[in-house]
């Protein structure tokens, strides 16, 4: 189990460094100067040259890359080019959106997912498992865009039950702060949801044919027993196996729908920077969800060996 | 297919009978109890220090709200007093002397002097200086403090445009206290105070109670980012912003005027769209081939397929609410025949191949494909490139790397640009840069309009660029708000007049 988990880290180390060459790179060949883009169509030579001097562009890309990496293992992410206020507190705020948005989806998605895909295995082949992965099926097609598009024409135009967008903040109290995530949670989750269904139904109907199935209930076990210990556990693993990609994609997700949602998130933040040339957000804030994404698929794995016993050895 | 047909007219029937009971199942809207207005806009501004940025969105917060100049402009575009209650000019048009209101105080609580006036005008010139306009301030030959109230500015040669000069948000009077930290707090002298900034969000400003001047009615004022235009509409459907003075989805505005809540303004800006020419690049080069593309493009279908018919036709660079504007937009009638027959003359009979630049806003993006349909007719093939705005100022503007591209100029009375070396558009004339001096250095009014007049009609004889239409802007706002700026000679949201009924 030790030696699985260091492995593990291992892994998660050198895919963060190979990260962060590939995003500094990248970065570095885009076209486009920040110090143009902040002074305009009538900015003078001297004066770009001024703004670049205080923005640090003139130091040589390995000596900015070795600073970057280095500030960011002291907590020190620099100063954002157009804000003028530390990275450090740009996302610190907007992590305070983005997190609890991801994790409402994911649960969310996990709720409906988990229950209706071992309804659809139970009733495999019945009305209401076609029904079901129907369902699934449109739900995976729709882009969560437009849903989420679908949501705000209903209940904030039309209804008025919850706001069209927009984000009041942690300290105008809990619940009106949950009630702007309501939508955009519920549309990044539908989709994903859809897809976990898929897997834990095709999963689940695996499993229900399998001899230790069939011994346990000949051992005397509820079909009902049967079918949430022996059955539902060990169809857990692929299962997991998605939810832990799907985090990434909620993530992603997150860009276009905090776009439409208008909310103060990550996703939203880095969109903006790269249109704004703020490179040093770009790049900060993009290796925090890749370190992000990377740390879920790391306790992932550890999660198999917590469900799968083999694979402590 | 006459079923199809009828379905889909049924489903548009549907829809939209279902747009217009909506306003009648909903409640009227009344203006806020706190006194509050939230307004939407589409672009973040990156700082909040308008001497520090060349973002019209810094502006669009902060001018006359926060910060106020010596002279400011009012919602028609003429020069009103500011900071300074009146000013003299000297007759050979070279000193200003500024009388300022008094006592005037800074949101810290400092004073404002003849001393910030002093500091404010230095730092925007000074070497070091990141003022996004600095050409502004470059014929300043001194600025003076004679009285703790009256400012002498000397100038180095006359510039005729110098009070509107400084009614730009470039040239707002800041304290030497606070103005390091303008970007993030700032500190001016305006009607509204700041109060928060959530970054991806909103500007919080609440009133000033201590303004020298006449308070405004509003307690509070929000300034919403919001960029997509289907955001844009649904926020000011259910209700959550008050106004969008700059409304970023043309496509709806018929749902707004129909709904008796709205109200739908449809204002000017001083936004000359130009199909700009690289007037080096081989045949553009060539006066006549210029000339033949400008016979070639049919502005009026381009303001209705890319603007959704927002915009006016213009001949000229110039705003044609000025009352200095020339219609010469008959110049060039849309001829196919005599565009052909130019290109011909100029040695192209079977045309050429050119490139254009598309930077991100609608009208470049979707009026690009209908130049390169109407460019095809005369035989010049257009490769399309659509860039962000940073590629396109690193590229286009300033490496000049590029045959046609479309953009709006949106800064005031900027016909000057065709005077600078090495402008984008690569156009050099002795003449025009003789006659710019000539109004540069001429104070009166109507030999001013006369000269611009002359500009304007040399420019478009040289057919430099392709002067296409002059960007027109939509407003929505709740039908008992009052006050907003229906056009925008100055990129701002002016609050300082607006009110609830």
């Amino acid at each position: 189990m030790l030696l699985y988990g260091i492995m593990r880290f291992a892994g998660l180390l050198a895919t963060l460094f190979a990260a962060s060459l590939v995003l500094f790179l990248i970065l570095e060949v885009i076209p486009g100067d920040p110090a143009e883009l902040m002074l305009g169509m009538n900015a003078q030579e001297d004066t770009l040259a001024a703004l670049r001097e205080q923005l640090g562009l003139n130091a040589p890309a390995f000596t900015r890359y070795i600073d970057w990496v280095t500030g960011m293992f002291s907590g020190d992410f620099g100063i954002s080019y157009t804000y003028s206020v530390p990275v450090s507190d740009l996302i610190g705020d907007r992590v305070l959106v983005s997190l609890p948005l991801a994790l409402i989806a994911l649960v969310l998605s996990t709720v409906i997912a988990i229950p209706v895909g071992v309804l659809s295995a139970k009733y495999r082949g019945k009305a209401l498992d076609t029904g079901i992965m129907a369902g699934a099926q449109i739900g995976i097609a729709i882009p969560n865009f437009w849903f989420a598009i679908l949501l705000v024409f209903v209940f904030s135009i039309t209804l008025r039950l919850l706001p069209s967008g927009g984000f009041p903040g942690w300290e105008a109290g809990v619940w009106p702060a949950l009630k702007s995530l309501i939508l955009p949670a519920v549309a990044l989750a539908l989709p994903q949801a859809a897809i976990l269904a898929r897997v834990m139904r095709s999963s689940l109907v695996e499993v229900l044919h399998e001899d230790y199935i069939r011994t346990a209930r000949a051992k005397g076990l509820s079909k009902r027993s049967t079918l949430w210990l022996h059955g539902v556990r060990n169809a857990l693993i692929p299962v997991l196996t998605i939810l832990g990609l799907q985090f990434s994609f909620l993530i992603a997700g997150t860009v276009i729908i905090e776009n439409v949602f208008y909310l103060p998130g990550l996703g939203r933040l880095i969109f903006q920077a790269i249109t704004q040339r703020d490179l040093i957000v770009v790049k900060s804030a993009v290796m925090l969800l890749v370190a992000s994404a990377v740390f879920v698929t790391f306790l992932v794995d550890l999660a198999y060996a917590a469900i799968d016993p083999r694979l402590r050895r | 297919m006459s079923s199809l047909r009828f379905r889909a007219a049924l489903g548009g029937a549907l829809f939209a009978s279902a747009l217009t009971l909506l306003p009648a199942v909903m409640p009227a809207y009344a203006g806020p109890a706190d006194n509050s207005v939230s307004v939407g806009m589409v672009l973040e501004p990156p700082h909040l220090d308008p001497t520090a940025g060349a973002a019209a969105a810094i502006d669009e917060v902060t001018y006359s709200n926060i910060f106020e100049g010596l002279t400011k402009v009012g919602p028609d575009g003429a020069v009103l007093p500011g900071l300074a209650k009146a000013w003299t000019v000297s007759e050979d048009g070279l000193t200003y002397t500024f009388t300022l209101n008094s006592p005037v105080k800074f949101h810290d609580g400092t004073p404002m002097t003849a001393e910030d006036v002093k500091f404010s005008l230095d730092r925007a010139r000074t070497e070091d200086s990141v003022n996004a306009q600095k050409p502004l301030f470059a014929d300043i030959e001194s600025v003076d403090v004679t009285a703790p109230d009256t400012v002498v500015i000397k100038m180095k040669k006359p510039v005729g445009n110098f009070l509107f000069n400084l009614a730009q948000g470039d040239a707002i009077i800041v304290s030497a206290k606070s103005a390091d930290n303008n970007k993030s707090m700032p500190i001016g002298t305006g009607p509204f105070k700041f109060d928060k900034w959530i970054q991806g969000q909103e500007v919080r400003l609440v009133k000033n109670p201590d303004y020298w001047g006449e308070p405004v009615a509003l307690n509070s004022a929000s300034f919403k980012m919001i960029s997509d235009p289907n955001a844009a509409f649904a926020a000011m459907m259910s209700g959550d912003l008050d106004a969008f003075p700059n409304f970023p989805a043309p496509e709806t505005l018929v749902q707004f005027e129909m709904d008796p809540r709205f109200k739908v303004s449809i204002g000017s800006t001083e936004g000359e769209t130009i199909l700009a020419m690289n007037n080096k690049a081989g045949p553009l080069a060539d006066v006549r081939v210029r000339r033949a593309i400008s016979h070639a493009i049919d502005k009026q279908a381009i303001i209705d397929g890319a603007m959704f018919g927002q915009g006016t036709v213009i001949g000229t660079h110039f705003a044609p609410h000025h009352p200095a504007y020339v219609d010469l937009k008959d110049t060039y009638a849309l001829d196919i025949e005599k565009a052909k027959a130019l290109l011909a003359e100029a040695g192209y009979p079977e045309g050429f191949t050119a490139t254009l630049k598309l930077p991100p806003p609608q009208y470049a993006r979707r009026g690009g494909e209908l130049i390169a349909s109407d460019l095809k007719k005369i035989g010049i093939n257009l490769e399309i490139i659509p860039v962000e705005w940073a590629q396109w100022l690193s590229e286009a503007f300033r490496e000049k790397n590029y045959d046609f591209t479309i953009v709006s100029h949106v800064e005031p009375m900027d016909i000057g640009i065709y005077a600078r070396d090495g402008y984008y558009f690569n156009y050099d004339s002795p003449e025009v840069k003789a006659m710019i001096n000539k109004l540069n250095a001429t104070v009166d009014t109507e030999a001013r309009y006369a000269l611009l007049g002359d500009i304007q009609r040399k420019i478009t004889e040289d057919a430099v660029n392709v002067y296409l239409f002059q960007l027109g802007k939509s407003g929505v706002w709740k039908a008992d708000l009052e006050g907003l700026w229906e056009n925008t000679p100055v990129p701002a949201n002016d609050l300082t007049k607006v009110h609830w009924k």
